[in-house]
This record gives C-alpha cells, sequence and structure tokens, in this order.
C-alpha cells in the first residue's frame, strides 16, 4: 500500500475544517474518487485495446490496471510528460 | 558608306570558342572565360585526352572548372576547354503577362494583389486579406474579413467536415479536439479528448457529458440505513445512468469533478413512522456536513409520508454529496421505486 502525505498549515487546517467534517475523510474521498474514475477509464482502454488486438483480458482489477502498463495501453503522467516531444 | 542618324553600335561580338591553361601538376582549380550552366555545356581536353563530365571535372558557380586530379605540368597550353553553350544573360518573366508552370518554389514572400493573399516567408506565416499576419497572436494562417465575411467549408449533402486539434499525426493524437459538421444529419459536433463531448443537433437540442446521474435502491423492504443506500445506476427503463461516473455506488457519494453549481434531488417515497411521534428526514450532506433535509413528524403509529429534498450546491472540485437518514421511531423504503438520488452539473 502506497502511503501519501500531505502537509498543511494550521491555517490551511482551519480552513479545511470549515468546509468538511472530517478533513482525513474529505482528503480520503477525493483521492480514492479519482483513483476509482481513472481506474474506469484505463480498464475501458484496456478492454477495447484488448478487443482490437484479439488478447485476452485479465482477470480482476488489480491484473487488468498492470496489463494496461505493461501493454503500454496507458503510462504514467509523468512519462507522458517527460517524453513528450512536439511533433512541429 | 553614307547613312542617316548616329553611328550603329557594335552590337554582334564573336566571343572565345575556346580557353587554354596550363597544367603545373598541382593546381586543380581554374576560372572559364565564359559561364556555363552544367558540366556538360564543355568540352575538356587536358593533354589531348578528352576528358569525362562530372567525373574528372566539374563546373561550379558558371565559372569555376575544378579537375577530379591536377593535370599534369607540360610546356605550354595542355589543357583546352571547348564552349558547347554558354550562359549568356537571365530572362525575367514579363510583369505584364500570366505565369504558367507546374510546379514552383517560392524562396521570398508571395504577394498576390497586396493582400488578397500574402505568405510571408520571414515569418512563416500566410495571410488572405491581410499583408501583415505576424500582427496577430495565432498568426500560421490568419483570415480578415469584412461583416459577413469568413471561411467556409464546402462538401456533399452526405459529407461531414472537421476542424481538428492535433498533438500529433497518427491516431486519435491527429484530432484530440475537433469541430465537426455532419451534412447527415445536420448535427454540430464539438469534440475534447478524442471523442463527442457535445452535440448540437439539426433541431439546435443539445447534448452533452456533463456530469449526472440517477442512484436507486435495491432493497425492497424497510430500513434505517444511513448514509441511505443507492447502490444501483442501471435498470431497464429505469432513468439510471451516472455519466462520467462521479457517483460512487460503493459509498454512495457524489464527488464533484469541478467546481460548479450542482442540482440535488432526494426522492424518499415512503417514510414509515413505527411509533406515536416518530419522526424521520433525510438529509443532505456535503462533505458529511449537514445542509438540508425534509421532515417528517406523524402523531401515531403505522403512518406514511414521503420526503425528498431538492438543492442546488455550489461546490468546489472535490467536494462530495450524500444522504443520511435521521430521526427515531420511523423507517424508509428501500426500493428503486421508492428512493433514488440524483443529480447533475448545471454550470
Amino acid at each position: 500500500m502506497a502511503e501519501i502525505k500531505v502537509t498543511v498549515s494550521d491555517t490551511q487546517m482551519k480552513c479545511l475544517e470549515n468546509i468538511a467534517y472530517s478533513v482525513q475523510d474529505w482528503c480520503d474521498n477525493a483521492i480514492h474518487e479519482r483513483a476509482r474514475v481513472a481506474q474506469e477509464a484505463i480498464i475501458a482502454k484496456l478492454v477495447a485495446h484488448c478487443n482490437e488486438k484479439g488478447i485476452a483480458i485479465a482477470t480482476g482489477v488489480d491484473a487488468q490496471i498492470t496489463q494496461a502498463y505493461t501493454l503500454k495501453v496507458v503510462d504514467t503522467a509523468k512519462n507522458t510528460t517527460d517524453n513528450f516531444k512536439a511533433p512541429l | 558608306m553614307a547613312y542617316i542618324g548616329n553611328p550603329p553600335a557594335n552590337r554582334f561580338v564573336a566571343s572565345k570558342a575556346a580557353t587554354q591553361f596550363s597544367g603545373d601538376g598541382s593546381t586543380t582549380a581554374f576560372t572559364l572565360d565564359h559561364a556555363v550552366g552544367s558540366d556538360e555545356d564543355i568540352l575538356v581536353s587536358v593533354d589531348g585526352v578528352i576528358q569525362e563530365p562530372s567525373v574528372a571535372y566539374a563546373v561550379s558557380n558558371g565559372t569555376t572548372l575544378t579537375f577530379t586530379a591536377a593535370p599534369s605540368s607540360n610546356s605550354g597550353n595542355n589543357i583546352f576547354v571547348y564552349y558547347l553553350f554558354r550562359t549568356v544573360g537571365t530572362v525575367d518573366h514579363p510583369s505584364t503577362s500570366s505565369l504558367q508552370a507546374t510546379d514552383g518554389t517560392f524562396t521570398a514572400d508571395l504577394t498576390v494583389d497586396t493582400d488578397t493573399l500574402k505568405v510571408d516567408t520571414t515569418n512563416d506565416k500566410v495571410g488572405i486579406n491581410t499583408a501583415n499576419p505576424n500582427d496577430y497572436y495565432s498568426d500560421e494562417l490568419v483570415v480578415t474579413a469584412a461583416d459577413e465575411g469568413g471561411m467556409t467549408l464546402v462538401t456533399g449533402t452526405t459529407h461531414a467536415n472537421y476542424i481538428n486539434f492535433a498533438d500529433g499525426t497518427s491516431g486519435n493524437a491527429a484530432y484530440r479536439g475537433f469541430l465537426k459538421y455532419d451534412h447527415n444529419n445536420d448535427n454540430m459536433t464539438l469534440g475534447t479528448s478524442a471523442a463527442s463531448a457535445m452535440v448540437i443537433d439539426a433541431n439546435g437540442v443539445i447534448t452533452n457529458q456533463n456530469p449526472s446521474f440517477r442512484a436507486m435502491g435495491n432493497n425492497g423492504a424497510y430500513q434505517t440505513t444511513s448514509p441511505v443506500p443507492f447502490p444501483s445506476v442501471s435498470g431497464t427503463n429505469l432513468g439510471g445512468h451516472n455519466t462520467g461516473s462521479h457517483y460512487n455506488t460503493s459509498n454512495y457519494r457524489f464527488t464533484a469533478p469541478v467546481a460548479g453549481r450542482y442540482l440535488f434531488h432526494v426522492h424518499m417515497g415512503i417514510v414509515n413512522i413505527t411509533a406515536n411521534g416518530g419522526n424521520g428526514y433525510p438529509y443532505l450532506r456535503i462533505n458529511s456536513t449537514s445542509v438540508a433535509y425534509s421532515y417528517v413528524q406523524m402523531p401515531a403509529s403505522a403512518s406514511y409520508a414521503p420526503a425528498n429534498v431538492t438543492q442546488i450546491f455550489n461546490l468546489a472540485a472535490n467536494d462530495y454529496v450524500d444522504v443520511i437518514f435521521g430521526g427515531s421511531n420511523s423507517q424508509y423504503y428501500g426500493n428503486y421505486t421508492e428512493l433514488s438520488f440524483s443529480g447533475c452539473l448545471i454550470g
């Protein structure tokens, strides 16, 4: 399991406490929801790719996300950004 | 002989038919007396041997004759160059005559009637109806027009046209963003991320991919579970959907993908009061903070009433909204027709 640590100032914490019943819950929800939406998008791309190429789709979400990276259907945003070459 | 007027000038001058050089065994470059256009325009002899053009020698810049190997040193001239063709001048195209060619390469600006068409080769810009396309912000192609002027894409009645925004040449990189008009159905489509994002149909009806959902209960029984479960977003003819997948069917929260105004509605069709004076209420929450509820209280048990809540919330990105159920001596019915939670981004 990966751990993401976010440090906020006391003032920022006070601001967050104003908008969320639980700041930790708000943070967890934001991260988990963004991951879930990305997961659905990745799997959709993987399914489309495998159907087009006649490749067996891995079983289970974990295996499917791994397969999407292995088949280079998707890449990390960092790699995509760092390896981007302007076509012009 | 007698004549009238000025004496005639010498209009015809015999030019040298040949040039002689003396080799020294080391010099390879010699300057011709007349400019020629190609290696084959001269006949070159060295020590009485005819030299092969472009192999034994080459001519550059019209008058520089360069041998591959330095001609030998002999007494007197041993290199003879005979001019078969000469470059005697250049011809300019008459400015009042039309120009015809199969193709052409322009190394400087192309200007048609001052500003009808301007190809600015210095700045690599093209202007239509402007002589200064480089003056504008996005200026690779600039079209200026008077009122009602503009640009038109023409195609057949069963065809579609595109204006595409590309960040590559292969796959959908060639059309990551696009504007499409399809004459088959008179639909205008705006595309982002290489997919249709908004369609304006022939009647002006706009459809888009804004976040929207309708989630329903699937438990045909009375319950008091809170947060209220709405696990189903599908089902035949139920209107369920989860456009953009921003509603989570596991924790029953909608998380705003972008800041904006969102409309929410909670439909709790049956609240059952189970004891005298019992009360119950669905409560809409933002980030687990209770915001709005609809209250039901009955003096007698075995009473039933609906409780609905409709709100427009101004949310920041990542704010989430869910529904809890509060009260005492009450319960709600949890099947899809009696229990639903829906919402959408207004703008």
